[in-house]
Formats: C-alpha cells, sequence, structure tokens
C-alpha cells in the first residue's frame, strides 16, 4: 500500500545525535533523513544498538540524560518538533505523537490499574471523569479486553493483554502519529499475529501513522509499507517493502534476509551476519558496515558512503555507487 | 585490591572520611603527647576551677570536677574507639559466618538462620543493651560484648545475599561440579568475593557501635573506671552544666563523637558507591537534549 | 492471601514468645534472682510477697536445671510445670501483673500504661513530622540527582544521621531553655493549674523540643532511603511512559515516584521501630518527658529491676506489633502481593 500521493505527516532531516558519556562522546545516529506518508507503516530495521531506539525516543525528545541532538530537523505536519519549547512539546505528546513501548510489563505502572493509566492520559485533555470512563470502555473494546478486566493491574494480565492495553492507552488521545517499539517481542507467535493484525485494523479504522521499530524482519513483511534499515546509527537502506525483500540493494539488507528463516523454502540454508554491530564509541572508518560485509571493496575501509536514489528507495553503499 | 584503593583515592566522601578516622586514631594513639593533663592524676578541686571557662590553661576549660575537658576528650577518643571496633568486630563475625552459612547452604538452614536474624532485628537494640548491661556489670568488656552479639543482623543478611549471588558464579559452580569440598569452596572461592562487602559494612557497623556506645554511657551505664565521651556528656548532663552555662562541657565530647562517626558513614559510603556503583541518572533529569545551533530551545526537562 | 497473613500473624507470634522467654530468663537467670530479695528498700512482708508472687520458691522452670551441671538432679524434672517460677511469669502476664516498683511501691503495669501514652505521643509527632519532610526531601534529592542541590541534602543527612540522639537533644534544649524562654523539660508546667486550651498549649510548648530532636534525628535517614528508591523508580521505563503522555514533571512526581516509592518506605519505617525507640530513650531523659524512655533510665539509675523488665517487655512486645502491622499494610498496599 503505497501513499504517495498523500503528504509527509513525519520528516526527518539530518537527525543527529551523540551520547556524551564521562569520556567520550558517542555518535548514536548520523544524518538520518526520511519522510513517512499519511496513513502508511514504516518499519524501523536493524539489530539492537543499531540506533533504532534513539531514533525513536529522540522524535519524541525523550532522550536519556546523556543523549545530545546535535543536528536536523523533525518535521511533524510541517512544524519542527526540534524547535519548539518544552511545554509545547509536552502538549504534543500523546495528543499527537504517542508511543508503544516493548515489553508493556514495565513500561505499565505497577500500582495504578490500567483504567487509572488510561484515564491520567484523558484527563489532560478534558477534566470530566465520566467521559473519560466511557473513553475507556470504548478503547478496551477497540483492542479487545474485556470492560470488567479494566479496574486490574498490569500484573493481572497476560503479556498479550498487557501488550493491548498498552495501545489502548496509546490510541486514547487519537494521536495521528503511533511509534511502536518492538510491540511484539516476548510474546508468543499466536498472540504476535493477534497484535500485529489488531495494529492494522486499528491504521485502517483510523487513519493512523505508524512507526514500528523491530528486530523482526518477519514483523516488517507482514505490516509494513515501507521500511528503513539501520546499520551502526545510519540508514543502509531505506526502500518500499517489495524492494526490500526482493531486490535489497545493500549488502547489510541481504545479509539480514539471509538470516531471517524463510518458512517456504524449508531447505534453503539459515546465515547468521558473522561478527557484531560496531560500538558506536568505536566505530570504523569508512562504511560502518565494512568489517562485516562479504561484498566489501577498497574504498569502503576509507569513506562513508551516501545515501543514493536506487530504483524505489535509497541506499548507501559504494557498491551501488559504481554502479 | 589495588584497583580498590586507586578507586577509593577518587572518591571524595570515601577519603574525608578515611583522614577523618585516621586524625582520631592518631589523636588515641598520641593521647599522653597531645593532652596537656592526664586525667588520672588527683587533683585539688577548688569552688573556682569546676566548669571555669576555656583559658589558656584549659583551652576547652574544666569539668565539673575540676579536670581539664581538652585531655578528657583527647583520653576519651580511645574508649569511643575501642569500643567501636572490638564490638563490631564481634558483630561482623556473628553476621558474617551467619549469612555466609545461611546463603551459601540454603534451604532449610537459611530459613532457620534468617527467622532468628529476623526474631532478633525487630526486638529493639538499646532497650535490650541497656537491660543487659544493667543486670551485668558495666565494664568495658561487658559493654562491647553486648553491642557486639547485638549488632550483627545487618550483617548477616547483607553477606547472606552477597553469598547467594557470588555461589551461582561459573567458578563455583565448576569447583561444585568436580566436587570440591563445600568448606573448600566457601574458604577459598566465596568468602574472598564476599570480604571488601564484609569490610565496607563493618565501617558502617563501627558508626552504629560508637554511637549506642555513647547512648549507654549518656543514660548512665558506662565503665565508671574510663571516661568516654558519652561519660563526659552524661556526667556534664547530670551535674549541672546545663544550669551553670558550661557549654564547653557539653561541646567537645558531642562533635568528637560526630566526628568519628560522620567519618565511619562517610568511608562506608564511599565503599559502597565503588563497590555497588550505581547510574544516578533516570528519566526527569534536566538535560540539554537539544543542542541545535539556531535552536531557541537549549535547555529541555530530559 | 489470607495464608499470607496468618503466617505473619505465626511469625509475630513467635518473635512474641522469644521475647517472652528472653525476657524471663534476663531477670531470672541472668539478673541473680535473690538480688531481688536484697533490696535494702523493701520490708520482709513485701519480700514475702514477691517470693509468692514469683514463686521464687519454685524451681526456675521445668527441667531447666537438669542442664545446669550444678544443681542436676534427676528429681527436677519430676516437677510439675506448673508449679514453676516460669509458669507464675507466664500466669502473672496473663493477668496483666507486671510486679510492683522497688521505689514507688506502684503496680508496674499501671504505672507503664500512663507513660505509655506520652512515649506514643512524642514518637507519632516526631516520627510523621520526620517522615513527611525526609520524604519530601528524598523525592527532590532524587529528582535533582548530582545537582548541588542533591549533594547538600545529601551530605546533611549523613550528617544528622551521625549525631548522637541525646546529644543534639541537649544542644537544642541549651539552646531553647536559654534563649527562647522554651521549659527544661517535663510534660507540662507543674503546679500552674492550667486547664483546657491553656493545658494543651503549656503541654505543646513542652513537646516542641522534644519532637523537633525527634525529627532531625530521623529526617537524614528517611531522606536517604526516599533518595534511592525514587532514583530506582525514576529510572524505571514506566516513568518514561509517564513522560512520553505528556504529564507534567510535578504530575509524574506525585502520581507514579512518589505512589511506587512510598511501599519500601512503609517496610523501612517498620525496620526503623527500633531506632525510634532508642531515640525516644534518650530524648526522653534528656527532656525529662514522662514517657517509657524516662521510666528506663529512672529504673536503671533505681536499680528498679520489675519496672526496668516491665518496660522492656512491655517496648519489645510494641515494636513487634508495629512490625506486624506495617507489614500487612505493605501487603494490602502493593497490588502485587494483594491480588497476587
Amino acid at each position: 500500500m503505497s501513499n504517495k500521493q498523500q503528504a509527509n505527516l513525519l520528516e526527518v532531516r539530518g537527525l543527529t545525535v551523540d551520547y556524551l558519556t564521562e569520556k567520550a562522546k558517542a555518535r548514536a545516529l548520523e544524518n538520518v533523513s526520511f519522510k513517512v506518508a499519511q496513513g502508511s507503516i514504516l518499519g524501523i530495521v536493524g539489530e539492537s544498538g543499531c540506533g533504532k531506539t534513539t531514533l525513536m525516543l529522540a522524535l519524541l525528545r525523550l532522550l536519556p540524560q546523556a543523549g545530545r541532538i546535535v543536528a536536523g530537523e523533525v518535521l511533524f505536519n510541517g512544524r519542527d518538533l526540534l524547535r519548539l519549547s518544552e511545554n509545547d512539546m509536552r502538549s504534543l505528546r500523546w495528543q499527537d505523537l504517542a508511543i508503544i513501548f516493548q515489553g508493556a510489563m514495565n513500561a505499565l505502572n505497577p500500582v495504578k490499574t490500567v483504567e487509572d493509566q488510561i484515564t491520567e492520559v484523558l484527563l489532560r485533555q478534558n477534566p470530566n471523569k465520566t467521559s473519560a470512563a466511557k473513553r475507556v470502555d470504548e478503547l478496551l473494546e477497540m483492542v479487545g479486553i474485556g470492560r470488567n478486566r479494566k479496574g486490574q493491574y498490569p500484573h493481572q494480565f497476560s503479556g498479550g493483554m498487557r501488550q493491548r492495553a498498552m495501545i489502548a492507552m496509546a490510541l486514547a488521545c487519537n494521536p495521528k502519529l503511533v511509534i511502536a517499539d518492538e510491540p511484539t517481542t516476548a510474546l508468543d507467535v499466536m498472540v504476535q499475529a493477534q497484535i500485529l493484525e489488531l495494529l492494522l485494523q486499528l491504521r485502517a479504522e483510523l487513519d493512523l501513522t505508524i512507526l514500528l521499530v523491530t528486530h523482526d524482519l518477519g514483523v516488517v513483511a507482514e505490516v509494513c509499507d515501507t521500511a528503513l534499515v539501520m546499520y551502526g546509527g545510519v540508514i543502509a537502506e531505506h526502500a518500499p517493502i517489495d524492494a526490500i525483500f526482493n531486490a535489497p540493494s545493500h549488502p547489510y539488507t541481504q545479509a539480514l534476509l539471509g538470516a531471517f528463516p524463510d518458512h517456504t523454502k524449508p531447505k534453503t540454508q539459515l546465515l547468521s551476519i558473522p561478527g557484531y554491530p560496531p560500538k558506536l564509541d568505536a566505530l570504523p572508518p569508512g562504511c560502518r558496515f565494512a568489517p562485516r560485509c562479504s561484498q566489501v571493496i577498497d574504498i569502503c575501509q576509507l569513506k562513508t558512503p551516501s545515501l543514493i536514489k536506487v530504483s524505489d528507495g535509497f541506499a548507501s553503499c559504494h557498491l551501488l555507487e559504481t554502479l | 585490591m589495588r584497583d580498590f584503593w586507586q578507586a577509593l583515592r577518587r572518591n571524595r566522601m570515601g577519603v574525608i572520611g578515611l583522614i577523618m578516622i585516621v586524625l582520631t586514631l592518631l589523636m588515641a594513639i598520641f593521647a599522653p603527647l597531645l593532652a596537656p593533663y592526664n586525667p588520672k592524676e588527683r587533683i585539688r578541686v577548688t569552688l573556682d576551677s569546676i566548669y571555669a571557662k576555656p583559658s589558656l590553661e584549659h583551652p576547652f576549660g574544666t569539668d565539673d570536677a575540676g579536670k581539664d575537658v581538652l585531655s578528657n576528650f583527647i583520653y576519651g577518643a580511645r574508649v569511643s574507639l575501642t569500643v567501636g571496633f572490638f564490638a563490631s568486630f564481634i558483630s561482623v563475625v556473628i553476621g558474617g559466618t551467619i549469612g555466609l552459612i545461611s546463603g551459601f547452604f540454603g534451604g532449610k538452614i537459611d530459613n532457620l538462620l534468617m527467622r532468628f536474624t529476623d526474631i532478633v532485628l525487630v526486638i529493639p537494640d538499646l532497650p535490650l543493651a541497656v537491660v543487659l548491661v544493667a543486670l551485668t556489670k558495666p565494664s568495658l568488656m561487658n559493654i562491647i560484648i553486648v553491642i557486639g552479639i547485638l549488632g550483627w543482623t545487618g550483617t548477616a543478611r547483607l553477606v547472606r545475599s552477597q553469598t547467594i549471588s557470588v555461589k551461582e558464579r561459573k567458578f563455583v559452580l565448576r569447583a561444585k561440579a568436580i566436587g570440591a569440598h563445600p568448606l573448600y569452596i566457601l574458604r577459598n572461592h566465596i568468602f574472598p568475593l564476599v570480604l571488601p562487602l564484609m569490610i565496607a559494612n563493618t565501617v558502617l557497623v563501627i558508626s552504629l557501635a560508637i554511637l549506642n556506645e555513647s547512648a549507654l554511657a549518656f543514660l548512665g551505664l558506662g565503665d565508671p573506671s574510663t571516661l568516654s565521651w558519652g561519660q563526659m556528656l552524661n556526667f556534664a548532663f547530670t551535674r549541672g552544666a546545663m544550669s551553670s552555662g558550661a557549654w564547653w562541657a557539653l561541646l567537645a565530647p558531642g562533635l568528637g563523637i560526630v566526628w568519628l562517626v560522620l567519618g565511619c558513614t562517610l568511608l562506608g559510603q564511599g565503599f559502597q558507591q565503588i563497590l555497588n556503583p550505581r547510574l544516578e541518572s533516570h528519566h526527569l533529569q534536566k538535560s540539554e537534549m537539544i543542542a541545535l545551533e539556531g535552536s531557541h530551545v537549549q535547555q529541555a526537562t530530559g | 492471601m489470607t495464608k499470607l497473613i496468618l503466617r505473619k500473624l505465626g511469625w509475630a507470634l513467635l518473635t512474641i514468645a522469644f521475647v517472652l522467654l528472653l525476657n524471663f530468663f534476663l531477670f531470672r537467670v541472668m539478673g541473680d534472682p535473690t538480688r531481688l530479695l536484697k533490696d535494702p528498700r523493701l520490708s520482709q512482708a513485701t519480700i514475702e510477697a514477691i517470693r509468692v508472687r514469683f514463686g521464687l520458691d519454685k524451681p526456675v522452670i521445668n527441667c531447666f536445671e537438669t542442664l545446669n551441671p550444678i544443681k542436676a538432679s534427676l528429681n527436677a524434672c519430676g516437677v510439675n510445670p506448673f508449679n514453676t517460677q516460669f509458669a507464675a511469669y507466664l500466669s502473672n502476664l496473663l493477668k496483666g501483673d507486671l510486679g510492683v516498683s522497688f521505689h514507688s511501691q506502684r503496680p508496674v503495669a499501671e504505672l507503664l500504661t500512663e507513660r505509655l501514652w506520652n512515649t506514643l505521643l512524642l514518637i507519632g509527632a516526631g516520627q510523621i513530622l520526620a517522615i513527611i519532610i525526609g520524604i519530601i526531601l528524598g523525592l527532590v534529592a532524587a529528582w535533582k540527582a548530582r545537582t548541588v542541590l542533591d549533594y547538600s541534602a545529601l551530605v546533611g543527612s549523613l550528617t544528622v544521621w551521625s549525631l548522637p540522639t541525646f546529644w543534639l537533644g541537649i544542644l537544642l534544649l541549651f539552646w531553647g531553655s536559654n534563649y527562647l524562654g522554651l521549659p527544661l523539660g517535663g510534660k507540662e508546667t507543674i503546679g500552674s493549674g492550667l486547664t483546657g486550651l491553656k493545658r494543651l498549649g503549656d503541654i505543646g510548648t513542652h513537646l516542641l523540643l522534644p519532637t523537633l530532636t525527634f525529627t532531625l534525628v530521623f529526617i537524614g535517614e528517611y531522606m536517604l532511603i526516599m533518595r534511592s528508591t525514587v532514583l530506582d523508580v525514576l529510572s524505571e521505563d514506566y516513568i518514561l511512559t509517564a513522560k512520553a503522555k505528556g504529564l507534567s514533571t510535578f504530575q509524574i512526581l506525585k502520581d507514579h515516584a512518589l505512589r511506587n516509592a512510598m511501599l519500601p518506605i512503609v517496610t523501612i519505617v517498620a525496620l526503623n521501630l527500633g531506632f525510634t525507640v532508642a531515640g525516644a530513650i534518650q530524648i526522653e531523659t534528656v527532656f525529662s518527658w514522662p514517657g517509657l524512655g524516662l521510666t528506663i533510665f529512672e529504673a536503671v539509675g533505681r536499680r528498679d529491676y520489675p519496672v526496668l523488665q516491665g518496660a522492656f517487655l512491655l517496648l519489645a512486645v510494641s515494636v513487634v506489633l508495629a512490625n506486624v502491622i506495617a507489614d500487612l499494610l505493605y501487603t494490602f498496599l502493593d497490588p502485587r502481593v494483594r491480588l497476587a
């Protein structure tokens, strides 16, 4: 489902984030740029430590204390979020931009009831308690939680239920953009499928725009329209889902796909990518993927590739430049 | 061990605490050289020499018996330090043994020992200490023993939890797998790893012991043959220092206790920060998250 | 849940049983019982009464003598267990009879109940203030972690923690009585004949300094514990969620951090009761506040063993009970335990 004719809800330009430690400075994101069309689902993929979570937190300006956004723009409906005052930003949070955190156990306060935690955001908008209570019922019904369970505490819910409650909470104020951080990690396959189904259904009903952060290519294949493959804090490849899966341009995307079990072809060998993602405070010179790349050429060790246009999307690889 | 000292040297609280303790120790050791008078010496008391104001002759004034407060104060450090070290030694040995056994063997032994610890923990220390000292003779030895056998519960719990975590480490499991004797494992593998924590804990136990000794002495249960800081305060308080406005008899001994206890507390805190470093950062800290050129948002509550 | 409560109550009973045994052995075995009868203040008739009341002519406890190699005899075990000193001790306790004070010749139980309320008043006022201020300071210090504010609160807390309670009391008493015209001690002005509100005001001025001492001594500890608990809570994921929800910092601190950090505080307050009692003894002694602590101090000075024994028993049992109450409160407050 491509919505190219529609306006871009979110546009990120040259976003660069550093983490400051006592001794050093580590670049967690470098020059990240992408656009997300209204009503589409963008998958942000990569191994852990590649900058997915940093990107998501930077968009909401929720980075930990050591984080610094040192360059870039985050245009949301044309407004640059990075240049809003803290108060303006706060009033946008959850009203326009909501987030579904991973592992909903700790993301929900263990000593407050699920209802309280949803009501809390509703009361920000409208202090009327009756209408808030009504809205809670509506939301829980939407995500498939019986209203008799709203007075319960997170620990009384199953993992899947907690994730649903988290989704209901995210939708409370009718946000335009929902960022979902690993919403299906740590859930069993059946529940995973149900949650993804739910997201798709809600997107259709509410015209949501979703950023789905995951390390699971299967999830991306199932629900996303476009995908952003990240490696070592930079974009490796950004392309529509068909291109990513059928004609991946970047060697890292190719390697990820090789490591991804394809159930339709049971005989194919599962390849894992040798080595580990780079440490952010010790990035290799040149292309960050070069040390693990099977197609590495001389220039990769020397020069950082820039994001270039390839048939359907963008990728950053020297191999593509020479073509 | 060398790493530990390096880390301690960088820890400001720990260094300050250590210096405070060492200074007190030096004062106690060299008391005969430092004190202008010998507190045991018999003196002729005149009306003028009781609660005399601080003067060149008596920099901290005199007490109810006409004795030099400064000299009493300097010698008093010996009592506090003696009680602190020996009582905490008893506490740490008892608590350490119980904690090690409890954590290492687990199961029924652990359950039994920890229940016992809980019971002792609940019984209020000071009243029990008062009763014990009142029923026996208030000698320095008895005071040390009483404070020692009442102060081990915290150590026992701490050592137990540390033992449990160490027990699961690979090399311990390996030693177990090759059939090493439990006591061998306890002595050679677990104890060395629990020891640093025990030392850190000892410093805190010392501070508690010193506070307890001073409280007992203040309540009139000090060893009559020695003069501790707590006893100096007891004498001053019960023998009219308040009504004669003799603040000097009340100030120095109290400050001595605070100095020594604070030294131990700071050193203990320092040790803990080194052994148990924690990131003191959280989600509500103020941060300069956005450092963009040309942005008017320089600060944000991060 | 019911099982949990029953188990906790069971442990409390066991602890109380231990306290009863300890109390008996301390005063009957360690504190030589014959000393009881040698007190010059006692008349022959009183000595006889005590002998009967405590069954001092009976064996200490059934079979106990057989454990003592000097007194060991096979006969000892043949004694009726209900005809022992221990049985007499227990039955007297059940009747609420704690003996008679050597000093005032009044029943100990009567004397102690009179003073228990004064101690509760002092402890209550001091603890509540210390808890409230300590919690607020700890919350703010954790929120502003690693700033000047945090470090000053930390050093301040360590310092007040290091103060001997009685010494701080003495200093405040010295200052208050000399410069502020506050009373030198006691609960109220003796012989003032004040009634009603005026009397309450008088008690209030007497309570001021002891309460202040209590508060100062305990603020440090509560602040330190609250600080470290809140630091843990504030780095939890649900705080990030709350922030992403656009809640204000104040709202997050109040509705999420405080609420979650309060739970450990309940346990700490309970564990601290021993220190609280220690504080009460010292403060009451300094300010001559007529509570259980002063009673203990006086009893020690007068070698009034029945009073000392009774006061110790009452304090120890109260602490055990308060502990079990706090434990149950925790169970009730934490939904993870309550609904487990």
